[in-house]
């Protein structure tokens, strides 16, 4: 087996930093690259690598492909295309379906021509929010001084019970390393090749990805990996108003209907394994190790349509569990989302949000997840989830369904004209017939977003000497 | 039951007209279904059609020139096709047709006809079909009737109802709404027991009539055959060339530009389309092992993979393979659901064994073993080669764009349920599930 140099590796690919609940995204633009090179080589003994295990404070850092060029780095084999582009650019906004209210034109950061492209972002976490201005006064002093020019800061704090902004139980389903799948209680099913994650490791196919390579033969991708980030407004009002218009008013019924969209209760339970009503078994609420195939082939527990089955369909598509199951493995992400704004209700007890919603308390509008995932190839892996399964109405064998939580389903304008797409369907299948609802709204926007490549700490050595 | 067929038809264009048959064409594809030149929409024997130029390129120190392609999967007799082409749209393919080389846009229509007859490729060397026995027009009528079901149980909650008075609810409505008038296709599939027969009696045959010593020598040549031949396959496998990812700037931009071209025309619709052409490899070695692989592709297409799967693939409406330009080019064209990085995937996740097996003896494929292992599998690579032979379409058709084979095929199964005689309790509820 492949050992992984993890005191090369930023921390942030190994660990999720769960302790620290709060962080801080600084997205920045390089004016400077001398004093740029200058703030790498403060920043480099502060960074967290992977074998730190990152009790009170963690930092890593990251380079958009704008960000990259700007070191002149003499690359003999360029990043993939994907990054290259960015992804505000008009070929990834097509395949991850940007259109109308995802439109770059509206978002808050990362848009060309605009002043807010990102070259770098600096993350930070701490215990809390609050704590990151003291604990990185340094850090802060450093960048300060590098001239380096801040274009926003993304706050964080973590919700109570690892809850996202609609109540439910966020980060339940990860990959799990292979080289770190013997610490870990994981199934087959459920362990990726290091590869699909991290540059210089073997991956899905047995193969490693192409990787960035400078002119010297260095190979600049090595022990890095390609992160997404997405900012998501979550529209909490719009959500919780639509379950409970489709449940007539009634709580648990709203709840219910929310977790066959979600494929999980706000606890975590999976519904393919409590179908009628969530569970009491605490370990339910962190449970995995479940397919679709053999329980729950036509949906009738999980709808086919389900956000965690359209994310992640295991061995369920295409009546053939073994080569659904290899293929779901070559289409995974190590996700380390951080939700943002303020909750609707303080301790995310999801009958009280229901409650405060129908007494007219209007959550605030700025609020919903930082989404950040990590990939080697981020057109096989992210994009293809986001387009051929989240916004593919045609997912299985649907016919109108695009993702009920995430799917934005917009396509490009024909002939100069941007027509929106009608709203889509969210089928409930069922025996003896299915239901339907439809004309789902949308309930997230995308307000930002960017295309990093987070090196490993030999690559950035290079990068400060360059 | 009605049959699907492909026609290819390649003439030879006048170098100097093709700026100009580029202009037409674009304009053709701005509004493919109700242009004024071709209205594709109108032709009702079309499931995808496409115009494809052929760009002049040099081939072992010759000069190619350009060509036009056009490709049609159409419905039953090709005359009655070509007829309607012309009697719909004649002065939209005269306008085409007047870039080619020897086109007479004087001659009346069975002169026409003929000459598209004339330069048409006999049948692709492999094709295949992911909806067979259904026609456009079927195609077209079974999902209206399938919308209208949906429409009736969206407004009629059936909570209340056993499965067989649910279907029964659903025959009344469709017999109100006028919607019972056309039966379904009766779709006979070919199986591998006709192949598997005539080999077996052909073996009978040669020993009863011959003798069982001469089939038995026949056998023992047959693998001796084999052996040599995987010999000679090695040394070639070892020694061909791959494609390595471009590190030259020059020709990396080129590459890079022109994939950028390639995906503005992709994900408009539920399906793509692919064009790809690629020069075989040199000798007759290649070209007659590729000619053998196409044909067993294109009989298991016909007998084994006639179920709306192609190896795995559930996703491909049509595709096929031609062998062009004497023997020295092979071009693919597919109509598939879904991006151009799903099929990619599919083909290395769920046929790579056929697709490695015809394009390892085209140039610069990735390393092979064994004729059909490794090459598609390694999977960056083989997308990068692919990107690098795949050419623009300049026209491209679909009859049904809402549509994919797994939707045709699921909207026949309806229809046909709606008409059968009897069925059980377990069946109408596997009825119901398709919808």
């Amino acid at each position: 087996m492949e050992t992984l140099q993890i005191e090369d590796i930023q921390g942030i690919l190994i660990r999720g930093y769960k302790n620290l609940r709060g962080a801080r995204f600084i997205l920045c633009q390089i004016t400077d690259v001398q004093a740029a090179r200058q703030l790498i080589s403060d920043l480099l003994p502060v960074i967290t690598r992977g074998d730190e295990k990152a009790e009170e404070k963690a930092l890593n850092i990251a380079f958009t492909y704008k960000g990259v060029q700007k070191f002149n780095m003499n690359l003999s084999r360029n990043f993939s295309e994907e990054f290259q582009e960015g992804m505000d650019s008009v070929d990834r906004q097509r395949i991850l379906g940007d259109y109308n209210s995802n439109d770059p034109k509206y978002w808050h950061w990362g848009v060309r021509n605009s002043g807010t492209e990102i070259d770098l972002i600096i993350m930070l976490f701490a215990p809390s929010n609050n704590a990151i201005d003291t604990i990185f006064s340094q850090v802060y002093e450093n960048i300060r001084k590098s001239g380096v020019l801040v274009v926003k800061e993304l706050n964080s704090e973590k919700l109570e019970n690892d809850r996202e902004h609609f109540g439910f139980h966020d980060g339940v389903s990860q990959p799990v390393l292979e080289s770190m799948s013997r610490k870990k209680n994981a199934t087959d099913d459920n362990i990726i090749a290091d590869g699909e994650f991290i540059f210089g490791y073997t991956n899905e196919y047995g193969k490693e990805a192409i990787s960035p390579t400078l002119t010297n033969g260095f190979d600049f991708g090595k022990n890095g990996s390609y992160m997404v980030f997405r900012q998501i407004q979550q529209e909490v009002h719009t959500f919780w108003d639509f379950m409970l218009r489709h449940s007539n008013q009634d709580n648990d019924a709203a709840i219910h209907l929310a977790a066959k969209m979600m494929g999980r209760y706000p606890s975590g339970t999976p519904i393919t394994l409590s179908p009628l009503k969530d569970s009491e078994d605490p370990e339910m609420f962190m449970e995995n190790n479940f397919n679709f195939y053999k329980d729950d082939k036509y949906g009738d527990k999980c709808p086919i349509g389900a956000h965690i089955r359209k994310a992640n369909p295991r061995d369920g598509v295409n009546d053939n569990p073994e080569e659904s199951t290899t293929v779901s493995k070559r289409h995974r992400i190590l996700r380390r989302g951080r939700p943002y704004g303020p909750p609707l209700i303080e301790d995310m007890n999801v009958p009280k949000m229901l409650d405060a919603i129908k007494a007219g308390q209007m959550p605030e509008e700025n609020i919903g997840l930082h989404f950040i995932c990590f990939n080697t190839n981020i057109s096989r892996q992210f994009e293809f989830i986001q387009q051929q399964w989240m916004n593919n109405k045609k997912f299985d064998h649907l016919y109108n369904d695009p993702d009920p939580i995430i799917g934005v389903d917009g396509k490009p304008p024909v002939n100069g004209t941007n027509k929106p797409e009608p709203p889509g369907e969210f089928t409930l299948q069922a025996c003896p017939v299915r239901k339907k609802l439809l004309d789902v709204p949308q309930f997230t926007k995308i307000k930002g977003g960017a295309y990093f490549f987070l090196p490993g700490l030999d690559a950035l050595q290079q990068m400060q000497k360059s | 039951m009605i049959k699907q067929h492909a026609l290819t038809v390649i003439a030879r264009l006048r170098q100097e007209s093709v700026p100009g048959l580029r202009v037409l064409l674009d304009m053709i594809d701005q509004d493919i279904e109700s242009n004024s030149i071709i209205p594709f929409s109108r032709l009702t024997t079309i499931h995808f059609a496409r115009f494809v130029i052929l760009e002049a390129s040099e081939l072992d120190g010759e000069m190619i020139p350009p060509q036009l392609s056009f490709s049609s999967n159409f419905d039953g007799p090709l005359d009655d096709h070509l007829k309607e082409l012309f009697s719909v749209a004649g002065s939209g393919f005269d306008q085409v047709y007047q870039h080619c080389a020897d086109y007479n846009a004087e001659g009346d229509i069975s002169q026409k006809i003929a000459y598209f007859k004339q330069h048409s490729l006999p049948p692709p060397n492999a094709f295949y079909i992911g909806h067979r026995g259904l026609s456009v027009q079927m195609i077209q009528k079974q999902n209206q009737i399938r919308n209208a079901i949906e429409m009736f149980l969206n407004q009629n909650p059936q909570d209340n109802y056993k499965p067989s008075e649910i279907r029964q609810n659903i025959l009344n409505f469709l017999e109100s709404a006028g919607l019972r008038d056309i039966k379904p296709p009766e779709i006979v599939l070919r199986t591998l027991w006709g192949p598997v027969l005539i080999l077996l009696g052909s073996i009978l045959l040669l020993g009863l009539v011959i003798s069982w010593a001469f089939v038995l020598k026949l056998f023992i040549a047959i693998v001796v055959f084999l052996i040599i031949w995987t010999i000679i396959l090695r040394m070639k496998e070892k020694t061909d060339p791959e494609i390595q990812i471009e590190t030259d700037d020059w020709k990396k931009d080129n590459l890079i530009q022109k994939i950028q071209t390639l995906k503005k025309d992709e994900d408009f619709v539920v399906q793509n389309q692919l064009t790809h052409l690629v020069p075989i490899k040199k000798g007759l070695f290649r070209l007659i092992t590729l000619k053998a692989v196409l044909w067993a592709i294109n009989l298991l297409a016909n007998v084994f993979y006639n179920k709306g799967k192609l190896g795995n693939i559930p996703t491909i409406h049509f595709a096929r393979w031609v062998i062009i330009d004497n023997n020295r080019r092979l071009l693919f064209f597919s109509n598939f659901d879904g991006s151009w990085e799903s099929y990619l995937g599919d083909f290395i996740d769920k046929a790579a064994v056929g697709l490695t097996g015809v394009w390892s003896n085209s140039e610069l494929f990735p390393k092979t073993k064994f004729l059909v292992f490794e090459g598609a599998t390694d999977e960056e690579r083989f997308k990068y080669w692919t990107r690098t032979y795949q050419i623009t379409t300049q026209v491209w058709y679909t009859a049904y764009k809402n549509l994919t084979v797994v939707n045709v095929l699921n909207n026949n199964e309806i229809h046909q349920g709606i008409w059968k005689e009897k069925m059980t309790e377990n069946e109408i509820i596997d009825w119901l599930r398709k919808l």
